[in-house]
């Protein structure tokens, strides 16, 4: 429980996969401008399948070791993208099959939120740190919760920038970007980092 | 046994010139709008490669080039890593796009990349064997890129549709490229005052320019100098046309 915590709390705050390490972000400038429902659809099957990918992640572990078609640090990645390519594809044929307006509607925000570099990018790092079982857990469900709150703080920014008086080259991207790369300079100090003299 | 040969009345005569001149000009009008529609979809194609830019302009493929792209050479094994798995990625979720639903064109469009990301291991392996030290979890993280959806949703609208794709795929890719090349160059010059790890003699330097913050904030004034070169090239159009419309008023007049 205690090692659940820990991640939770560090993967929102000290390890936040945006603005520590650049991860979902293209994702997050798509879906920041959505409206909040898509935006809670978004976040539920995010949690959802990272979660499901993560706990996969034991088992994969046993069989990856085992395969000698390249180096560990390749086939070990693509072992998690073809389970999570299964995962997505029964995850498709029930939504089309048991909620086919839903998924008509929602077809590309499920895609987004189930490959994307923050879900993918998560389970890696679980697994080159060594994780416990609970621990993976924990750091999966901190990464989801510190990625949307990231996407809540990226699209109230953008909202504030639209509306006061940017110079035309920097209206939109330009002005996102620089607004996450400043509060990324926030946490790059709130770790600990320094630059050197 | 002579053929009467049959002598037009200067009416029908005429009728029939004028019938093969229309015929005429419609292949000609035919011929010219096919021109122009192929000059307009190269111009669209081209255009991925600066004012469409898929990183600077779009926003696509933004974390390996913010957290990775640190130096020459981890940006020039990005670029090669998209063009060895997205082209064909793209290239195959074109062909399929109309055949299959897009969430099985998506996993084809990944299925392609995985494949692709054995080629692209060996090629960059024999360029620079310890650059995967460098990318470490970007590398594999460029196979669930979203250029192969965007894509492939982009042509389910339209009809016919193979070539397209193609050429698409090569000026993203191509753009792609550029971008990676640049803020790689740019923050190692800026961090180490070197090109491809050979110093240039220069002393101011950034230390933070390595760190992902200073990734975003270069690619964001990057992305700002794109949108202000596309203002700037509409801007002179316009004024250009209004100039042609007044001619063209002034001309009518007189």
């Amino acid at each position: 429980m205690r090692e659940f915590l820990i991640a939770v709390i560090a993967a929102v705050t000290v390890q936040n996969i945006l603005f520590t390490r650049g991860l979902g972000s293209s994702r997050l400038l798509l879906v920041s401008k959505r409206s909040g429902k898509d935006t809670a659809i978004f976040g539920g099957f995010m949690m959802l399948f990272l979660l499901v990918l993560t706990s996969f992640s034991f088992l994969i572990e046993d069989i990856v070791p085992k395969t000698t078609l390249a180096p560990l640090y390749i086939m070990r990645p693509i072992a998690y993208l073809v389970t999570a390519t299964l995962l997505y594809a029964a995850l498709c044929i029930v939504c089309s099959l048991f909620f086919k307006d839903f998924f008509e509607k929602k077809e590309k925000l499920i895609t987004s939120a189930c490959f994307n570099c923050a879900v993918f990018g998560t389970v890696l790092l679980t697994i080159s740190k060594y994780y416990s079982f609970g621990a993976r857990i924990g750091y999966a469900a901190g990464s989801c919760v510190g990625f949307l709150l990231a996407m809540f703080i990226v699209s109230e920014g953008r909202r504030r920038i639209e509306l006061s008086k940017v110079p035309a080259a920097f209206k939109g991207l330009p002005a996102a970007l620089i607004y996450i790369g400043l509060i990324s300079l926030a946490f790059y100090g709130l770790t600990g980092h320094q630059l050197p003299a | 046994m002579l053929k009467k040969t049959k002598f037009l009345s200067s009416a029908e005569l005429s009728e029939a010139n004028s019938e093969t001149a229309s015929f005429k000009n419609k292949r000609s009008t035919a011929k010219r709008n096919l021109i122009l529609r192929i000059k307009r979809r190269l111009e669209v194609s081209v255009g991925h490669i600066f004012f469409k830019n898929p990183t600077l302009a779009c926003g696509i493929i933004l974390a390996p080039v913010i957290a990775v792209a640190s130096t020459f050479k981890s940006g020039a094994a990005l670029a090669i890593a998209v063009i060895i798995m997205c082209i064909p990625a793209i290239i195959a979720t074109g062909i399929v796009t109309h055949y299959v639903p897009s969430w099985v064109c998506t996993i084809i469009g990944i299925s392609v990349s995985v494949g692709m990301s054995f080629v692209a291991h060996d090629v960059i392996s024999t360029l620079s064997p310890d650059i995967f030290d460098t990318l470490g979890i970007y590398f594999p993280l460029i196979m669930l890129s979203s250029f192969s959806t965007v894509f492939s949703l982009r042509y389910r609208r339209q009809k016919r549709f193979f070539v397209w794709p193609v050429c698409d795929a090569i000026c993203a890719a191509a753009g792609f490229s550029a971008a990676a090349i640049l803020v790689g160059l740019s923050r190692e010059i800026l961090a180490y005052g070197s090109v491809g790890g050979v110093p240039l003699g220069i002393s101011f330097k950034i230390s933070g320019a390595a760190a992902p913050f200073f990734g975003f904030i270069l690619v964001g004034f990057f992305a700002a100098f794109i949108q202000w070169v596309k203002n700037t090239v509409l801007y002179f159009k316009k004024v250009y046309r209004r100039k042609s419309a007044e001619t063209r008023e002034g001309g009518a007049h007189l």
